[in-house]
């Protein structure tokens, strides 16, 4: 049986952002909270008269109403590979201890804030997180949000560190160096006055 | 009867005679008195005349005296007045002297500070033209940027600028 913890491990590797967070660990919250759902799985999951594919069904059939894909594909995918009791309430409440640890691990997530010039896809934003989360060492959450005023680049806030990397900032730097070398030439060698 | 009437005649005629004699001598009596009178009288008149002379002579100089005296008193005056308005005069001009000279001072200062105002006024719109040219170029720049990226130049850019992230991470 594969433990509680590799489970929240595969949810979490499936999120990539801060916005997908919020509605995973709400819809997530929601069931933990709706009695009966919780029971109706277990009872699912817990019936013997039902074979695991019947189980499998109904579970899929009881999850249907999921708005958030990522975890409605999350939840396909455990029951493809016969995971039922993460439903199962019997003796030990499976399904809570779950939605708590899946809790407690996001605490221990770090939210970068990223905006670029242009919309970026599902694919792009995965690989960015998972090379952010490589380099700075904890699982990372994209915060991204499009700005075309930036030109192009990116402006990326790590904790309260702001890195800014956008082709406006570098015009804009370079249009400040460019006035201060007009200044400062006109200062050395003076201003033309016409006679 | 003849002697009588020759007698009384000629008693008569010699009475005439005598009359006449009489009245002559009184009348020559008569002329000297009135030229003594008239010669007194010339004398008083001459001594009447030099007097109302000598008084008249000496009205006339007192009154010339107080005619010098007006006319020095008006020469004085004159004088004096003819000071005071050379002196107003002479501080007129200086005090006009002294007025151009500041006006001068301050036209002059005002030129300076007008010629030091324009420039530095030209030198603000120089530099503010300066400013919106290199803002007009940058926004062309922008613009043409914008345009000419890739999707594909604009995912390189953005892996490029998370690369820095990481290495300024490390380094922080």
């Amino acid at each position: 049986m594969k433990t509680l913890d590799t489970l929240i491990n595969n949810l979490i590797d499936s999120i990539n952002t801060s916005h997908d967070l919020k509605l995973v660990s709400a819809t997530l919250e929601e069931l933990a909270e709706k009695k009966s759902f919780r029971d109706h799985a277990s009872a699912i999951a817990t019936d013997t008269n039902l074979t695991p594919a019947q189980k499998k069904t109904q579970l899929l059939y009881l999850i249907r109403s999921l708005d958030v894909p990522l975890l409605y594909d999350f939840f396909v995918k455990e029951l493809s590979e016969d995971r039922l009791w993460l439903f199962s309430s019997d003796k030990v409440d499976y399904f809570d201890r779950f939605v708590r640890a899946f809790q407690m691990a996001t605490e221990n997530m770090k939210i970068v804030n990223m905006t670029t010039s242009v919309p970026l896809g599902d694919a792009d934003l995965k690989i960015i997180a998972e090379d952010l989360s490589q380099s700075l060492g904890a699982k990372v959450l994209l915060s991204h949000e499009v700005n075309p005023d930036i030109v192009g680049g990116a402006q990326v806030q790590v904790e309260n560190l702001i890195f800014d990397f956008s082709i406006a900032t570098k015009l804009k730097q370079f249009g400040q160096l460019w006035l201060s070398q007009i200044n400062q030439t006109s200062k050395v060698t003076g201003r033309f006055e016409e006679e | 009867m003849n002697q009588v009437w020759l007698i009384y005649t000629v008693i008569t005629v010699a009475y005439v005679v005598i009359l006449i004699l009489y009245f002559l001598r009184r009348s020559k009596r008569h002329e000297s008195e009135l030229a003594g009178f008239l010669s007194n009288a010339r004398t008083e008149l001459e001594t009447h005349k030099q007097k109302a002379t000598l008084l008249a002579n000496t009205k006339v100089a007192k009154m010339a005296t107080v005619v010098k005296n007006i006319q020095d008193s008006v020469d004085k005056f004159e004088d004096e007045a003819k000071g005071e308005y050379d002196q107003i005069v002479a501080d007129a001009k200086e005090e006009r002297r002294h007025i151009i000279a500041e006006t001068k001072a301050e036209i002059e200062t005002l030129f300076q500070q007008a010629e030091k105002d324009l420039r530095q006024y030209r030198i603000t719109r120089e530099q503010e033209i300066e400013a919106n040219l290199v803002k007009l170029v940058l926004a062309v720049t922008e613009k043409v940027i914008e345009t000419s990226l890739s999707e594909k130049q604009h995912k390189d850019l953005i892996f490029k600028a998370l690369e820095q992230v990481k290495q300024n991470k490390q380094r922080s």
